[in-house]
C-alpha cells in the first residue's frame, strides 16, 4: 500500500499580483457585508433619516449653486437641517462602523483563520489594508456616495452659472466622504482584532465613540480643547480643514493633530503589532 | 400505571425546509427501549417533542398518557438527559445538582439526600465538588444523567448518553442504564446510533430512519429479518485451507473471496444463524487458527440499507 | 391528569431560578463592565468636581446626562439582551424547560433576575458618580435627597427598560443591535424632536418623574415633562404590556 502522496499540483493559472492581493480580502468582505441584514437595515434607516430628504430636496427647491454650507449645514435645502455636520449623520456613521467592523477580524480569531491567511503569500500590511479597504467600501455606501449624490443633484438643478465652483465643492465632498468612511475604521478594526466575540467588538466601538462624544460635550464648558476628545468634533473640524474653512479659533492645531494621530495612526500601529504577534503565535 | 410510556401517531415536525420527523407512528412500552438510527434520523427531535421543547407540526404525541406541550406538571415524571452539553461552567457538580433538584421542588434535607443518592448512583461522588469546567466528557455525561435522575422520575429520556465517552465509561454507563430499570424501576427511552451499544442495554428497539420508524420490536426479530438477507462474514487467521474446502461445500455459503494475500477471507452467506452455529466446529475440525471473525453487515447502516430496501 | 404545583412549591422553584440566574450574571465577566463604568464615571465626575462651575446643579446634570440618559438604558440593554439569549444559545435553558415551572413563570423568573442585577449595577454606578463628585465639591443640603432620587430613577428605569430588552432578547438573535438602535437612535432622535413626539420614549417619562422629584440640574429644568401621575401610569402600563406580551411569546416559543 505505502503512504499516499499528498495530492498537490502547482497552480498554473493566472495569479493575483502581490500588490492587488489585499483587494481579494476586501472584495470578500464587501460581498459578505452586503448579505448582512443588520447592514441593510442600518443603511435603509440611515438613508431614510439622514440622506433622502437632502438628496431629493434639490429638484423641488433648487439652490443657486453647490456650496460647502449646503453640504455641511444643509443651508438652502428643504429641511434646512445640518447635513454632514448633523448629529444623526454621525450617530449612523459610528453605528455602521461598529456593525461593519464587529466581525472583520474577530471572526478570524475565533475560527483561527489567521493561520490560513498567513499560510499564503500575503503580507501583514496586505491583510490589514484588505480588511480596512473592505470596511471602507461598505462605509462609503453611507458616508461617501449619498453626499456625492446630493452634490450631483444640486449641480443638475442649480439656478446659477458657477458650475466650476460647484464642481470644486463636489470634489471636496468626494474627499470628505472617503475621509468619513475611513476615519473611525482603524480603531474599530483594532477592537475587532482584540476579541473573539463580535458583540464585544461592535458594542465596544460604539460605546467608546459615544462616551467620548458625551464627555467631550460635558467638559467643553471647562476648556474648549476638550472638544478634541469628541470623535464627532474631530470629524467636523476635519471637514472645516477639507473645505478650507480652517479650525475654529478656540481649537489648538497641535492638539488637533495629536487627536487625529490618536484616532488613526496609533490604532493602525497597534493593529499591525497585534497581527504580527498573531502570525507568530499562529 | 400505564403500560405505554410514549405514543406518537402521525407525528411530523419540520424545521423550515428540513424534515425532522415524518408521519411517525410509535408506541413505546414500559422497560428500556432503544431508539436507534443514524445521525440526522430524527432521534433528538422525538426527545424534544417528548419534553415539550418543540411542538408537532402534525400528529400527536403523548408521554405517560399526557400531551407534553406546555405541560409543566408532567415534567415531574420525566427526566431528560440531552445529547448536547449544556452544563454551566460557572458551577461545580454539587451546585448544579442542587439547582436542578430545586427546580423540581426538592429542598432542605430531601434535596441533600437526593443529591448524594443520585451522585452515588451514577458514580459521581468523587468529582461532585470539582468545577464542571475541569470535567472529562465521561464525567459530564454522568452529571447530566444525575441531573435527569435527581427528582426520581418515572420515565428517563436519554438522548445519546454514551456519545463522546471513552470505552470504559461507555461500559459503565451501559451497566448503569440497565440498572436504572432493573434495580430502580425507571422506564428508559435511550437513543444511540450504535446498534450494539443499545443491544447491550435492551432487546426492545425502534429503528428510525429519515424521520420514520422503519422497524420496531425485539432485536432478535430484527436480526432474524437480517439473517434472511445475505451477509458478508470476514475471517482472518492462518491454516484456513481445510476450512475453506469445508465452507465451499456448505449450502448456506454463496461465495468466498480472498483478500490481503489470502490472510483474510470474505464469505457471503445466507441464513447467517445456521452458519454461525456450524462455524465453531468446522474451525476446530479443520485445525484452522482464526484470530478474528466478524460480519461486515452487522452495523447499523447495513440494517437500514436492508430494511429500506437499499433505497437511500 | 395534570397535577398543579402548590403555590409554595412554585415560589420555591422561582426563588431557585432567580437566585441561580442572578448569581451567574454577577460572576459573569460581563459584570466587569459595571466596574469599568463605575471607574469611568468616578473619573469623569471627579475631574468635573475640580473645575468651575461646580455645585449640586452641575453634579445633578452629570447624573442626569451620564446615568439616566446613557448608562441606565445601556447597562440594562447589555444584561437584558444576554439574559435569556445566552441560555437559549448554549442550551442551558433546557434544565428550566424540563422543570415543572412552566414557561410563563420561567420568563418572569428571568425578568426578576434581570431587574435585580440591573438595580445592583445601577445603584453602584449612581453611588460611584455621586461619591466622586460630592466628596470633592463638598456635601450641601439637597445632596442626599438628590442621590436617593437618582437611585429611585435607576430602580424604576431598570424595571421598565428590563421589560423592553428582555422581550427583544427572545424575539431577536441579535437583540443588542436593536438595543443600540433604540437607546441611541430612537431615544436620542425622538428625544431631540420638538412637540409631543418625544413622549414615545421611556427616557421621557423617567426624566419627567425626575423633574418632579429632583430640584437641581438639567432634569429639574426639563421643559417638556409630563405630569408625575401620567408618567408613573404610562411606565407601569408599558412594563405590564411588555411583560405579558413577552410571557405569551416565550410560552409559544420552541427551543429546538
Amino acid at each position: 500500500m505505502g503512504i499516499d502522496p499528498i495530492e498537490y499540483t502547482v497552480w498554473k493559472d493566472k495569479k493575483t499580483p502581490f500588490r492587488k492581493r489585499f483587494l481579494v480580502i476586501s472584495e470578500k468582505i464587501f460581498r459578505k457585508k452586503l448579505r448582512s441584514k443588520a447592514i441593510w437595515i442600518l443603511l435603509v434607516i440611515g438613508y431614510f433619516l439622514v440622506h433622502v430628504f437632502t438628496i431629493s430636496s434639490a429638484p423641488f427647491y433648487p439652490p443657486e449653486e453647490l456650496t460647502k454650507e449646503l453640504i455641511l449645514y444643509g443651508e438652502g435645502t428643504l429641511t434646512g437641517e445640518p447635513y454632514l455636520k448633523g448629529g444623526l449623520f454621525f450617530i449612523f456613521t459610528i453605528l455602521l462602523v461598529s456593525v461593519v467592523s464587529s466581525d472583520i477580524m474577530s471572526q478570524d480569531i475565533r475560527e483561527n483563520s489567521f493561520v490560513l491567511y498567513f499560510s499564503r503569500p500575503l503580507r501583514t500590511v496586505d491583510y490589514i489594508s484588505g480588511k480596512i479597504f473592505g470596511g471602507l467600501s461598505i462605509m462609503s455606501l453611507y458616508c461617501a456616495i449619498p453626499p456625492i449624490l446630493v452634490g450631483i443633484s444640486v449641480i443638475a438643478t442649480q439656478t446659477g452659472d458657477n458650475y466650476l465652483g460647484s464642481l470644486q465643492i463636489l470634489g471636496l465632498t468626494i474627499v470628505a466622504g472617503i475621509f468619513t468612511s475611513f476615519l473611525y475604521l482603524p480603531y474599530a478594526v483594532l477592537l475587532s482584532s482584540l476579541t473573539e466575540r463580535k458583540a464585544y467588538s461592535g458594542i465596544g466601538t460604539f460605546m467608546t465613540f459615544f462616551v467620548l462624544t458625551i464627555v467631550s460635550e460635558l467638559f467643553t464648558t471647562f476648556d474648549p480643547n476638550w472638544k478634541l476628545i469628541g470623535p464627532e468634533n474631530l470629524l467636523h473640524f476635519s471637514y472645516d480643514v477639507i473645505y478650507g474653512i480652517g479650525l475654529p479659533e478656540d481649537v489648538n492645531l497641535g492638539l488637533y493633530i495629536i487627536a487625529m494621530i490618536a484616532l488613526i495612526i496609533l490604532p493602525l500601529m497597534a493593529l499591525y503589532i497585534r497581527i504580527r504577534r498573531k502570525e507568530v503565535e499562529g | 400505571m400505564t403500560s405505554t410510556v410514549l405514543k406518537a401517531k402521525g407525528l411530523s415536525k419540520w424545521y423550515d425546509d428540513v424534515i425532522g420527523i415524518n408521519s411517525l407512528n410509535i408506541e413505546i412500552a414500559t422497560g428500556i427501549t432503544g431508539i436507534v438510527g443514524p445521525n440526522g434520523a430524527g432521534k433528538s427531535t422525538i426527545f424534544k417533542l417528548a419534553t415539550g421543547m418543540i411542538k408537532p407540526n402534525k400528529g400527536r404525541i403523548s408521554v405517560l398518557g399526557e400531551d407534553p406541550w406546555l405541560n409543566g406538571p408532567l415534567m415531574r415524571k420525566i427526566g431528560f438527559c440531552p445529547d448536547y452539553d449544556n452544563l454551566s461552567d460557572y458551577s461545580d457538580g454539587k451546585r448544579f445538582l442542587r439547582y436542578v433538584g430545586s427546580l423540581h421542588g426538592l429542598r432542605d434535607k430531601e434535596l441533600d439526600k437526593r443529591v448524594s443518592k443520585t451522585a452515588e448512583l451514577v458514580g459521581a461522588e468523587d468529582f461532585l465538588n470539582k468545577d464542571i469546567e475541569k470535567y472529562s466528557k465521561g464525567m459530564r455525561q454522568r452529571l447530566k444523567l444525575a441531573g435527569a435522575l435527581i427528582h426520581d422520575p418515572d420515565l428517563l429520556l436519554l438522548d445519546e448518553p454514551l456519545s463522546g465517552a471513552d470505552p470504559e465509561a461507555r461500559r459503565d454507563l451501559i451497566e448503569l442504564i440497565k440498572g436504572l430499570h432493573e434495580e430502580k424501576g425507571h422506564d428508559v427511552l435511550v437513543s444511540s446510533h450504535v446498534l450494539n451499544e443499545i443491544e447491550r442495554m435492551t432487546s426492545s428497539i425502534a429503528l428510525i430512519y429519515k424521520g420514520r420508524v422503519i422497524a420496531s420490536g425485539d432485536i432478535a426479530e430484527i436480526r432474524e429479518l437480517m439473517d434472511e438477507h445475505p451477509q458478508h462474514i470476514v475471517l482472518e487467521g492462518k491454516n484456513k485451507k481445510g476450512l475453506v474446502k469445508e465452507l465451499i461445500e456448505m449450502e448456506q455459503v454463496l461465495s468466498i473471496t480472498f483478500e490481503e494475500g489470502r490472510k483474510r477471507i470474505v464469505i457471503e452467506v445466507e441464513k447467517a444463524d445456521v452458519f454461525f452455529n456450524v462455524i465453531p466446529s468446522l474451525i476446530k475440525n479443520t485445525g484452522a487458527e482464526i484470530f478474528e471473525m466478524y460480519s461486515m453487515d452487522d452495523n447499523l447502516q447495513a440494517v437500514f440499507d436492508y430494511l429500506v430496501g437499499g433505497k437511500r | 391528569m395534570k397535577e398543579k404545583e402548590s403555590a409554595q412549591d412554585v415560589v420555591f422553584m422561582m426563588y431557585s431560578l432567580i437566585k441561580e440566574t442572578t448569581r451567574k450574571a454577577i460572576i459573569n465577566k460581563r459584570f466587569l463592565l459595571v466596574l469599568l463604568v463605575m471607574l469611568f464615571l468616578a473619573g469623569v465626575m471627579g475631574y468635573a468636581a475640580t473645575q468651575e462651575p461646580k455645585g449640586i446643579e452641575e453634579g445633578s446634570t452629570f447624573l442626569d446626562i451620564l446615568v439616566i440618559s446613557f448608562f441606565l438604558p445601556l447597562i440594562t440593554m447589555i444584561f437584558g439582551s444576554s439574559f435569556i439569549r445566552d441560555e437559549i444559545d448554549d442550551k442551558s435553558i433546557s434544565f428550566l424547560l424540563i422543570s415543572p415551572l412552566g414557561k410563563g413563570k420561567i420568563f418572569f423568573g428571568y425578568y426578576i433576575s434581570l431587574v435585580i442585577v440591573s438595580i445592583i449595577a445601577m445603584l453602584l454606578v449612581v453611588s460611584s458618580g455621586t461619591l466622586a463628585y460630592f466628596s470633592v465639591v463638598g456635601y450641601s443640603s439637597g445632596v442626599s435627597e438628590t442621590y436617593i432620587y437618582y437611585g429611585i430613577l435607576a430602580i424604576l428605569g431598570s424595571i421598565v427598560y428590563g421589560s423592553l430588552f428582555i422581550i427583544v432578547s427572545i424575539l431577536l438573535e441579535r437583540s443588542i443591535y436593536f438595543g443600540l438602535f433604540y437607546v441611541f437612535i430612537w431615544e436620542g432622535f425622538v428625544g431631540s424632536l420638538p412637540g409631543r413626539v418625544k413622549q414615545v420614549s421611556i427616557r421621557h417619562y423617567l426624566r419627567s418623574i425626575g423633574n418632579e422629584l429632583i430640584e437641581y440640574g438639567s432634569i429639574a429644568y426639563y421643559r417638556d415633562a409630563s405630569g408625575l401621575n401620567t408618567s408613573i401610569i404610562t411606565l407601569t402600563l408599558i412594563t405590564i404590556v411588555l411583560l405579558v406580551t413577552g410571557a405569551i411569546i416565550f410560552r409559544e416559543n420552541e427551543f429546538p
